[in-house]
């Protein structure tokens, strides 16, 4: 067997793997899926206020919120479109890195890879609207210093979090987590393939390179020289040695890998070895070229031999997925995505449905709440109505919370707290 | 290059990602009667839609794990035995990270020698994972098997190549066992031996040199371990395998080592006390002593007097001290002690079924019920 019959076996193939056509309908699906949710559900609550409002007439409901009034007389719920919903998960994507950072130690980069690809997985067939990103962020964190090895305790963990976010909220998701990443908690990341890479073109350069099993005639000296006539990468000083060469190419591709490659969706549509190898053909094209030219081909084959042809194959691939890494364009440096994103969140105060936003209390009984808030849906008018308050005072006191803390999309939230003060 | 959808229609992977099937549904074709529809007018979550650990029978306690308890379990629809590998869930950290780990590995290591993991089920407070269901461990085996825990040279190959087996195929997934003893490993009716357990398992990547040495039971440790090397790899699986080989032939363990000291001493006396000399570098090792008894090696069939030539270069290949030196499961696999097999494979079938048609009469004597 090789490498990528293994591959194959794994569950980031098996389930994770989409076209780009299986991934936008899915997308969709979901976001369509939950649109209906939410609509239903803040149709349910107003119409539980307005029965309540009547058989109380002309008393004032002591507790009545006016938040929930005034989403009660709009008449159509605007919900997020898909693009938005991937918007804000790439969002607080971006916030697991600074996360991880902001710990001593900061989280090793496999342990905030590895959760960045459960938020993503997660959000496939999960939408924002159902379940908040902030909630889910620090879960997905979590999770994956378990799956990763990365020990720290739940409390350790939970003081990392900035804002009034308890231990207890950071895993009343979990079990929702698990399930919707289907229990496959094994996520192949390019890391280790660009190492393996790195250590090949490194013994070539010291001329201890292996001929390709196609080639046994080459020599090391042949490769060595090959390596050392390559052009230089575009855009360096070209006097530079071989090994610094090296190094400068694997700081870089790992900085595309850390960034671009978990922002964008190269794990749904790539393997890990293209993955790497788009991103070093990003960061030094005639090196990556030169190492699948070492794999792939030899002076007398024509065009018509199998290795030419997957030559020509594969790097139509890693064209298309360095383009896709390419575009990958960070938040921070980008005012027209945060204008973009605090648009998004304002939107989402709005479509976020309310019947989802308490996760502590659903945790240890799923079942039991699931039924019990199916029952009261349906059977009493006036549970839902306390149930409404409940919420809509957690999450004025959640909002409160976060107003004072800043890594987590502080202006997300100021955004909303003027809305809400408007 | 090209990326195939895994389901044919876009619809279908929906209903499938929407509601979260485990490979039970894949295995068995039945939908989860405790599936809420997908009405649009119904809360639903996933979370909702949490199996119900009534759908099986909890029946009586096969054994404590590392981590959980496990109960032989029946299905209530299809009536398939199951074990429930029950997890309790620590109010201070969630679900166990050896349980997050386990399930994690038993959904990429699909092999025939590898128990499988059909489900995961939540309840109130409580995490049910729901294995294949395997009749006993090896260790229960033996003692009710075997003549004296002792057991047949074709059951010994018959179980040694399918241990083999699993090892081979967790050691080119990059998995390590770490923990392979006969309680971890499993043996049902038809003969077939399969590899459980895997929550002291864990991936291996390049280095690997921060392991904590606080693993394998004692008596399957390899010798590296008991030095204290934290640099081990997937020979440490092959040293407990060599173990457990010796006892399939003797019945008793190998190395029943007390303490950490005591276990290298019962190896050093059989397998020869190692030097710089026979295994270089092993003084920089944290627990090597200058003052270790010096023992020279025995002859290993002296112990093992029922082991064929092939049979026993097999397992000194396996019981190297020095790790570098022992046999990769792979290379184990090939080797001519298991060319045989496939005869003696045929002569064990034609015994069970003799077994199967003339034992059923009367009362049988336990070590033949199986």
């Amino acid at each position: 067997m090789i490498e990528d019959d293994f591959y194959r076996t794994s569950s980031q193939f098996r389930l994770w793997s989409f076209t780009e056509d299986s991934l936008r309908s899915l997308r969709q699906d979901t976001n369509r899926l939950a649109s209906d949710r939410v609509r239903d559900a803040l149709r349910r609550a107003r119409e539980a206020r307005q029965s309540a409002n009547s058989s109380a007439a002309g008393t004032p409901n002591p507790n009545g919120s006016d938040a929930d009034s005034k989403t009660g007389d709009e008449k159509d719920i605007e919900c997020l479109t898909p693009d938005e919903e991937q918007e804000l998960v790439r969002y607080f994507c971006e916030q697991i890195v600074q996360l991880g950072e902001s710990y001593k130690p900061p989280l090793p980069t496999i342990v905030r890879a590895t959760a960045i690809q459960y938020l993503r997985r997660f959000y496939l067939t999960n939408s924002p609207m159902t379940y908040h990103p902030k909630t889910i962020m620090p879960c997905a964190l979590f999770i994956a210093t378990k799956t990763d090895n990365y020990y720290m305790s739940l409390r350790q963990f939970a003081e990392g979090v900035p804002g009034d976010t308890s231990a207890e909220d950071i895993i009343a998701p979990e079990f929702l987590v698990m399930q919707s990443l289907r229990f496959t908690f094994d996520v192949r990341h390019p890391f280790r393939g660009l190492e393996g890479g790195i250590m090949e073109l490194t013994a070539i350069s010291q001329g201890l390179g292996q001929p390709a099993p196609h080639n046994p005639n080459q020599s090391p000296d042949d490769l060595r020289r090959t390596m050392l006539s390559l052009s230089p990468p575009p855009n360096t000083q070209s006097s530079s040695s071989i090994s610094d060469r090296l190094a400068r190419a694997h700081h870089n591709t790992r900085e595309i890998l850390k960034s671009a490659a978990q922002m964008t969706d190269a794990y749904f549509f790539y393997t890990p070895s293209q993955i790497w190898l788009s991103a070093l053909l990003l960061a030094d094209r005639p090196l990556a070229e030169f190492y699948l030219d070492t794999k792939l081909s030899a002076p007398n084959l024509d065009s018509t031999h199998t290795l030419t042809q997957l030559r020509a194959k594969l790097l139509t691939t890693l064209n298309d997925c360095s383009a896709l890494l390419h575009s990958y364009n960070p938040l921070a440096s980008d005012p027209e995505q945060k204008k973009a994103l605090r648009r998004i969140g304002k939107k989402l105060y709005h479509c976020q449905n309310p019947e989802k936003v308490n996760l502590a209390g659903q945790k240890r009984i799923p079942a039991a709440a699931a039924a019990a808030a199916a029952a009261a849906s349906v059977s009493d008018p006036a549970t839902p109505e306390s149930e409404m308050e409940r919420l809509a005072k957690k999450r004025k006191l959640e909002s409160e919370a976060k107003r004072r803390d800043d890594i987590f999309g502080g202006e997300l939230v100021m955004e909303r707290t003027r809305e809400r003060q408007g | 290059m090209t990326f195939q959808l895994q389901h044919s229609t876009t619809s279908s992977l929906l209903d499938i990602a929407a509601t979260l099937v485990s490979p039970k549904s894949f295995l068995f074709g039945t939908h989860r009667t405790t599936s809420p529809p997908r009405l649009p007018s119904q809360i639903s979550s996933t979370m909702d839609k949490a199996q119900q650990p009534s759908s099986f029978q909890q029946l009586e306690k096969l054994g404590e794990g590392t981590y959980a308890t496990v109960f032989k379990g029946r299905n209530r629809q299809t009536g398939e035995l199951v074990a429930l590998k029950e997890i309790h869930l620590d109010s201070e950290e969630g679900t166990p990270s050896t349980a997050i780990r386990e399930i994690s590995l038993m959904k990429e290591l699909k092999h025939e020698s590898i128990v499988s993991l059909y489900d995961v089920i939540h309840t109130e407070n409580k995490l049910m994972l729901v294995f294949e269901y395997m009749d006993k461990d090896l260790k229960k085996y033996m003692d009710t098997r075997g003549d004296r825990g002792q057991l047949d040279q074709a059951t010994i190959k018959s179980f040694m190549h399918q241990l083999m087996n699993g090892i081979a195929f967790c050691h080119e997934n990059r998995v390590l066992h770490r923990d392979l003893k006969p309680q971890n490993l499993l043996i049902n009716k038809k003969g077939q031996l399969k590899l459980g357990d895997f929550g002291l398992a864990r991936a291996f990547g390049i280095p690997v040199n921060t392991f904590s040495n606080e693993v394998v039971t004692l008596w399957y440790r390899a010798p590296d371990v008991l030095l204290g090397s934290r640099t081990y790899n997937t020979s440490i699986d092959i040293w407990s395998a060599g173990c457990i080989m010796a006892e399939l032939y003797t019945g008793r363990p190998l190395f029943p080592g007390t303490t950490n000291e005591d276990q290298l001493q019962k190896i050093f006396r059989l397998m020869g006390t190692p030097s710089e000399r026979s295994w270089p570098g092993i003084s920089q090792l944290p627990e090597y002593r200058t003052n270790f008894h010096v023992y020279a090696t025995q002859d290993l069939g002296i112990i093992l007097p029922q082991i064929d030539p092939l049979g026993l270069d097999l397992l000194n290949r396996m019981l190297q001290l020095r790790p570098e030196m022992r046999i990769s499961a792979h290379d184990a696999l090939q080797h001519p002690w298991f060319h045989d097999l496939p005869q003696l494979q045929a002569q064990l079938q034609q015994q069970q079924q003799q077994q199967m048609t003339g034992g059923y009469g009367g009362m049988m004597p336990p070590q033949q019920a199986y």
